[in-house]
């Protein structure tokens, strides 16, 4: 499992991971980051959506309502272009961390 | 059944955003907690486990809604808050309360309005300060960019705040 502190970092790339995909809404997207994480990554309310919103306000993500097959209302996000555009480097940053923990033998041998 | 909406707005009262956009946070937020709610339903929990592991999606829910705002007014927004609200509404606070303990030391008798458990202290000088300390406290407020109701609270505040613990304390006797 995954701790807190790497989780806050992973968090937003994660979401934009997802997003990119196609829209979501919120559960939906909690629901697919654990499920493509195979648990690893786990959002509770409380830490998704001050997280949504402030992409949201960085317009990273867009939300809107839309009605869903079953007629229910639900505010489903997407990805915005400056968000396409924010997902790059930050992809790059955490292959470049990955990369420089990896050449580091205590880490890969622990 | 648990009504999620009402949940969410009785949690999250206060919630500092417009009318419009607080109702839009509470209908998402409850969505979501049905969504999880009938998840575990399906997966076969009863209602009461269901129910209870639902809510322990939020575990502080003042903290939740501290968080949404700044995310959605941004960090700026609660630093404003306290330039234009709380500041001069304290400094109002402690200037009337600092001046009542000034008069108090120099000698000046109150009068005493009424008799018996009712009587009350009524000190005129103190009382005719109140306006000017409000009138410094909507000022600052003003000064910081507060709007009206701000200045209006900053002024009102050692009256608001004289108030309650005149309450809290009849209210306890």
């Amino acid at each position: 499992m995954i701790g807190p502190g790497i989780k806050r970092g992973t968090a937003e790339l994660a979401v934009l991971s997802v997003l990119e995909e196609g829209p979501l809404h919120g559960y939906e997207l909690a629901r697919r980051i654990e499920q493509q994480t195979k648990g690893a990554l786990r959002f509770t309310l409380a830490a998704l959506y001050p997280m949504l919103y402030r992409m949201e306000q960085r317009r990273w993500i867009r939300g809107s309502w839309e009605t869903g097959g079953n007629g229910r209302r639900r505010r489903c996000y997407r990805l915005t272009p400056e968000g396409k555009k924010k997902l790059s480097p930050i992809r790059q940053e955490w292959a470049e961390l990955f990369h420089a923990l990896r050449r580091l033998k205590k880490v890969s041998h622990g | 059944m648990v009504d999620w909406q009402k949940l969410v707005g009785q949690r999250l009262s206060g919630l500092a955003l417009d009318a419009a956009e607080k109702d839009e946070v509470h209908a998402e937020l409850a969505a979501h907690l049905e969504d999880f709610y009938e998840s575990l339903r399906t997966k076969g929990l009863s209602e009461q486990a269901a129910i209870q592991q639902t809510l322990a999606q939020v575990a502080n829910w003042p903290d939740l809604r501290r968080k949404i705002l700044i995310a959605k007014k941004g960090r700026d927004f609660m630093k404003k808050r306290l330039h234009q609200l709380w500041i001069p509404g304290f400094l109002t606070f402690i200037l009337s309360t600092v001046f009542l303990m000034t008069l108090q030391k120099l000698g000046f008798q109150p009068r005493i309005v009424g008799d018996g458990p009712n009587a009350i202290l009524f000190c005129a000088p103190w009382l005719e300060s109140l306006l000017f300390v409000g009138a410094l406290g909507a000022y600052l407020s003003s000064r910081a960019g507060g709007s009206r109701g701000a200045a209006l609270f900053a002024s009102v505040f050692p009256v608001l705040a004289l108030t309650t613990a005149f309450l809290l304390m009849f209210g306890s006797t």
